[in-house]
């Protein structure tokens, strides 16, 4: 069984290694003592750990991101523009010192800081902007009707989005931008479904948006990731749904048989470029591991790739 | 006494047949009930659910049989006691329940002796005194404590006895002090109402016309209630914690969860989230076997307690 991980290393004589279900818990194990390091904590643990004198947080970037799935065959949603505008009026900047609690951690494009090669650094943060959201719909022919919603040819602007509750911060995220994307006259049915209903709902075509947590690291080159999501509009189980872009589709086909360095860094730049522009996944922000260490440690060092926790390089403070 | 055990044989019978169908059809019934991506969960865990996971799930398992089939063979494996093997980890159903039910009995057992050691005290205590200050502060205590869910007064417990007192570890179960926390909980909440059927049967038994009796005959205050007091308030007590069982049930779920207890409520709601149906039926299985084992027992001991029960 593979519920939402919770480990807790308690290092003395020997180490030993308990599962503990709850965030909560386990940050209170950390503080009182009783364990040595603990990962995979809620943003309000963290917080609380923050105050600690006996416990150091350790923060690490991973390569993991927080994205919207979205179904680019949906009426609204298989325009650029609504996807665009969706974007805009997320306040990421928000989400991430008030809910993840991580400053800096808000997401401008797909690939986070931990791909070197596939993330633009030089990118501008992209800041809450609802009159310019406004002015895509209304281009886009979803007109702000009395009742604050937008309608087109009588319907109105009503999305779905699932969600899972294994990461605890998922639910809160996507009932931010239930109210964010309400102010722009969007209305979104958030529900909460086991993991599985994701990759189910793609499957069936019955899914409309979705809030992830994407690992993108699972393979150590993201053009395997590509190749098998970005290249056909069937996309991905966690990945884009529906999405016609036969640019890049080409582009990817075209980087699988580069030899030639500029020519792949060329192409890699123009596919970076075009899914950041055309949005097939709506990116919201960086995964940020939080894991507790006890003072009495020195030398922790999580490792975001091998996701390891370097335990043989660890010492007691006392023993120094 | 033969009567009350061939009734309850009987009904432990009846209640295996049907909390393992009630669960079979439960859990076909639930919204969004698609068994192999579940289990596929489960089994790798969210990175790695998909569709192609899924559908190999789905075939090793043989999941596309017909619910009426898988029915079939589950029943037929459980008049040869056969549990089956979990979906998600593919171990015996029996192993694993094992393993959960020991941690499961021991904290139960904790948390019934921890209320009756404070819910028969102290309702006796408010019973002599009913109508006055400790009745009264006992009645607020109560319904302070019992209006909290368990999971709150479980954190406030860490609070004051694992991070202001160091006295206790938050949460785990390698020794036996990690089960003090999780049983004080249980326990407190099960004593709030308990101490008040104590009380009351303590106050009926007080005004009673026998105990008036007893004490004109000349008996002392303490040998009246001794020989003619006791017993009669133990009755419904006994009946009462039986009952309350079922809420213990509850309470187990929420609290294996929040101590890192391994037992069978936490395993239970593993099994739930997983669609894990051997595992769950097997666990609702053994839950409901307990159940009709201890009103068993409750039913002996009040047999044993009130002689009017063993008249023809």
């Amino acid at each position: 069984m593979a519920p939402r991980l919770s480990v807790l290393l308690t290092i003395g004589g020997g180490l030993e290694y308990v599962t503990g279900h709850r965030s909560e818990s386990r940050a209170l194990m950390v503080k009182s003592g009783q364990t040595d390091i603990v990962y995979n904590l809620d943003p309000a643990s963290v917080e609380l750990l923050k105050h600690a004198d006996n416990v150091n947080v350790d923060s690490t970037l991973i390569p993991r991101t927080i994205l919207i799935k979205l179904n680019a065959e949906q009426t609204a949603l298989k325009d650029k523009r609504v996807r665009q505008a969706l974007s805009l009026a997320i306040d990421r900047q928000g989400i991430a010192n008030n809910i993840l609690r991580v400053p800096g951690s808000e997401a401008n494009q797909l690939f986070g800081p931990s791909f070197q090669q596939w993330h633009q650094a030089q990118l501008a943060p992209i800041e809450r902007n609802l009159a310019r959201a406004g002015r895509l719909l209304d281009d886009a022919g979803w007109r702000l009707a009395k009742d604050g919603l937008r309608y087109q040819h009588g319907q109105p602007l009503r999305l779905s989005m699932m969600t899972y509750a294994n990461r605890p911060e998922l639910i809160v995220i996507a009932t931010a931008i239930q109210d964010q994307w309400r102010e722009l006259g969007v209305d979104l049915q958030v529900s909460m479904e086991n993991a599985s209903a994701i990759p189910m709902a793609h499957v069936r075509g019955n899914l409309q948006t979705a809030l992830i947590a994407r690992n993108l690291g699972l393979l150590p080159d993201p053009l395997a990731l590509l190749s098998t999501e970005f290249s056909d509009p069937q996309g991905g189980d966690w990945g884009p749904m529906n999405w016609h872009n036969t640019q890049v589709f080409n582009w990817v086909e075209q980087l699988e048989g580069s030899q030639d360095d500029a020519q792949s860094a060329r192409l890699i730049r123009q596919i970076t470029d075009e899914i950041n522009a055309d949005l097939p996944l709506i990116p919201v922000a960086y995964y940020v591991q939080q894991s507790a260490v006890s003072t009495r440690l020195n030398g922790f060092h999580f490792d975001p790739y091998e996701r390891s926790f370097n335990l043989s390089s660890l010492t007691l403070a006392n023993e120094q | 006494m033969k009567h009350i055990l061939w009734r309850r044989a009987w009904q432990a019978l009846l209640m295996a047949w049907s909390v393992a169908t009630l669960t079979f059809i439960l859990l076909r019934s639930l919204p969004g009930n698609d068994m192999a991506y579940r289990i596929a969960a489960g089994r790798y865990g969210d990175d790695a659910v998909s569709a192609a996971a899924a559908q190999a799930v789905s075939q090793e398992l043989q999941l596309q049989q017909s619910a009426w089939l898988q029915y079939g063979h589950w029943l037929a494996d459980l008049l040869t006691l056969n549990l089956g093997n979990s979906l998600v980890t593919g171990a015996p159903v029996v192993d694993e329940l094992s393993h959960q039910l020991g941690y499961t009995l021991v904290l139960a057992a904790a948390a019934i002796l921890v209320a009756v050691l404070l819910a028969i005290p102290l309702g006796l205590w408010s019973g002599f005194k009913a109508g006055g200050t400790v009745d009264n502060g006992i009645l607020v205590g109560s319904v302070l404590v019992r209006a909290q869910p368990v999971f709150t007064l479980g954190l406030l417990l860490i609070f004051m006895f694992a991070l202001g007192l160091g006295w206790l570890p938050v949460a785990g179960f390698r020794e036996p002090q990690y089960v003090v926390l999780p049983a004080l909980t249980l326990g407190l909440s099960l004593a709030a109402i308990a101490n008040r059927v104590v009380r009351n049967s303590t106050v009926q038994v007080l005004n009673s016309a026998y105990y008036e009796f007893a004490q004109l005959k000349g008996l002392s205050p303490t040998r009246a209630f001794w020989r003619h007091g006791l017993r009669n308030v133990l009755v419904p007590t006994l009946a009462f914690m039986g009952i309350q069982l079922i809420g213990l049930v509850e309470g187990v779920i929420m609290i294996e969860s929040l101590f890192a207890w391994p037992g069978i409520g936490h395993g239970l709601s593993h099994a739930v989230f997983a669609r894990d149906i051997p595992m769950l039926q097997g666990t609702a299985l053994v839950m409901g076997l307990l159940f009709v084992l201890v009103n068993t027992l409750v039913d002996i001991s009040c047999y044993w307690l009130d002689p009017r029960s063993r008249e023809p």
